[in-house]
């Protein structure tokens, strides 16, 4: 295989436009506003590129695990009883979401190669509960 | 302070405000409340009153379960059949209870509907000298339509006797709310949106309030590749298709209840006539198209998304 097909296969221009999305948004978690803790009631979690994944979990799923079909593959997003919550696995290279550890919301969590961002709601998501 | 547990085959939960030792014991008694009731009213559990009554065709007259039944013959009255516990024998045809889905005949199916009708089935009379409920030879109830509705309207019940005042129920989507949150906001409840998971419609309310949605997507058996959901048409026996979800808003759970399960069972035209007719709060996204809302719902159902 020579080496200009590497590159073809391995990065082109919508994956750079990929990650610089996905920094972006990491960045734009890292720094978000708080949301006062009795006005959190609520979890999105989406998957860049693909707006039909896009979940809504009003309170901490019952299992404590959601899993999430990123680009790569599945991701595990758990919550643990005091409302906090991390990727616990992920098929990403690095694993620099797993050593991202417990968040306690706000702001969230991304993975950045498998596309998968977990973000609290504040105030307009709030909701003492949901009917399905 | 809040609390969850599974039971009656879901998620309960129940929120509590107030003093630490009355939310506590407050949570405990909607529990305990809600336990009796599946006890009581399970399809499941062999030595529930509803089991007698599906294997020895006939019990006593009392207590709760009586009342249970005699709600469940209003409702039947009430929604001009639409809710009607005896569909069960039809939900048996298409594998419901042993989760092994499958199409039954149309022999099948008329046999089925033959057994079916509260009028026709169930019987509250005297036998020996004791008020007795019958139930005819052949014939089967599921109360799952209105348990929930009852259960948490008796665990709103023991948690005011223990005192507290203010309380938020969810039994696996019908919700309970009732009282003042300390910080003076008001309830507020999202519609789920089955086809994105996402937020159909918004609900906000200062007063008690009873929220109900019967949809197609959290109790089903798959049939040939085809979702079959457990609301059922009594005139075919074939499973009620007109809509994803019907969300009912009323003053007591039990309402809430039946009348989601009665409307999710109607064609349209009955549908939005019986919702005018009795003046029912109701959102409904049908299986195509986009959600509509009756002429009471209105002031309910907030940011419709369509």
């Amino acid at each position: 295989m020579e080496e200009g097909d590497l590159g073809r296969r391995f990065f082109t221009f919508a994956d750079g436009i990929l990650i610089a999305i996905l920094v972006v948004i990491g960045i734009a978690l890292c720094f978000r506003e708080s949301i006062p803790s009795e006005k959190l009631n609520g979890y999105r979690i989406s998957v860049v590129g693909h707006p039909e994944r896009e979940l809504f979990l009003i309170n901490r799923p019952p299992s404590g695990l959601v899993s999430v079909a990123g680009i790569l593959g599945n991701s595990i997003v758990e919550w643990d009883a005091q409302g906090r919550f991390r990727i616990a696995s992920s098929p990403c290279p690095n694993k620099l979401c797993i050593q991202m550890g417990w968040v306690s919301p706000p702001p969230g969590v991304c993975c950045i190669p498998n596309g998968v961002v977990v973000e609290c709601q504040g105030s307009d998501w709030y909701f003492d509960g949901e009917t399905k | 302070m809040v609390e969850s547990r599974m039971m009656m085959d879901t998620l309960v939960s129940i929120k509590a405000w107030g003093p630490p030792e009355i939310a506590e014991s407050a949570i405990n008694a909607g529990f305990q409340a809600m336990e009796n009731v599946d006890r009581m009213a399970s399809f499941y559990r062999p030595d529930s009153a509803l089991s007698m009554l599906n294997h020895d065709r006939r019990v006593c007259r009392a207590g709760s379960f009586s009342t249970l039944m005699e709600n469940s013959e209003a409702a039947f009255k009430a929604t001009g059949g639409f809710f009607d516990p005896t569909f069960s024998t039809i939900a048996r045809a298409w594998g419901f209870y042993d989760g092994n889905g499958r199409q039954p005949s149309s022999e099948e199916l008329r046999e089925c509907l033959s057994r079916c009708g509260w009028d026709r089935q169930i019987r509250f009379e005297n036998f020996e000298g004791e008020e007795v409920v019958s139930l005819a030879s052949g014939a089967s109830i599921d109360l799952g339509g209105i348990a929930g509705g009852f259960a948490i309207q008796e665990a709103a019940s023991a948690m005011r006797d223990k005192g507290c005042s203010t309380f938020f129920i969810d039994d696996g989507g019908d919700l309970w709310m009732e009282g003042k949150k300390p910080d003076g906001s008001i309830w507020k409840v999202a519609v789920r949106d089955p086809r994105d998971n996402g937020i159909l419609a918004e609900i906000v309310s200062a007063a008690p309030v009873a929220i109900s949605t019967s949809g197609d997507y959290e109790r089903f058996v798959m049939v040939d590749g085809r979702r079959i959901n457990h609301i059922f048409d009594l005139l075919s026996g074939r499973p009620a298709e007109c809509y994803r979800s019907v969300t009912v808003v009323s003053n007591t759970p039990l309402s809430s209840d039946i009348w989601s399960t009665a409307l999710f069972s109607m064609d349209p035209a009955t549908a939005r006539s019986t919702s005018v007719r009795e003046n029912l709060a109701a959102l409904f996204l049908p299986a195509s198209g986009p959600a509509w809302i009756s002429e009471a719902g209105r002031v309910w159902f907030r940011k419709l998304k369509q």
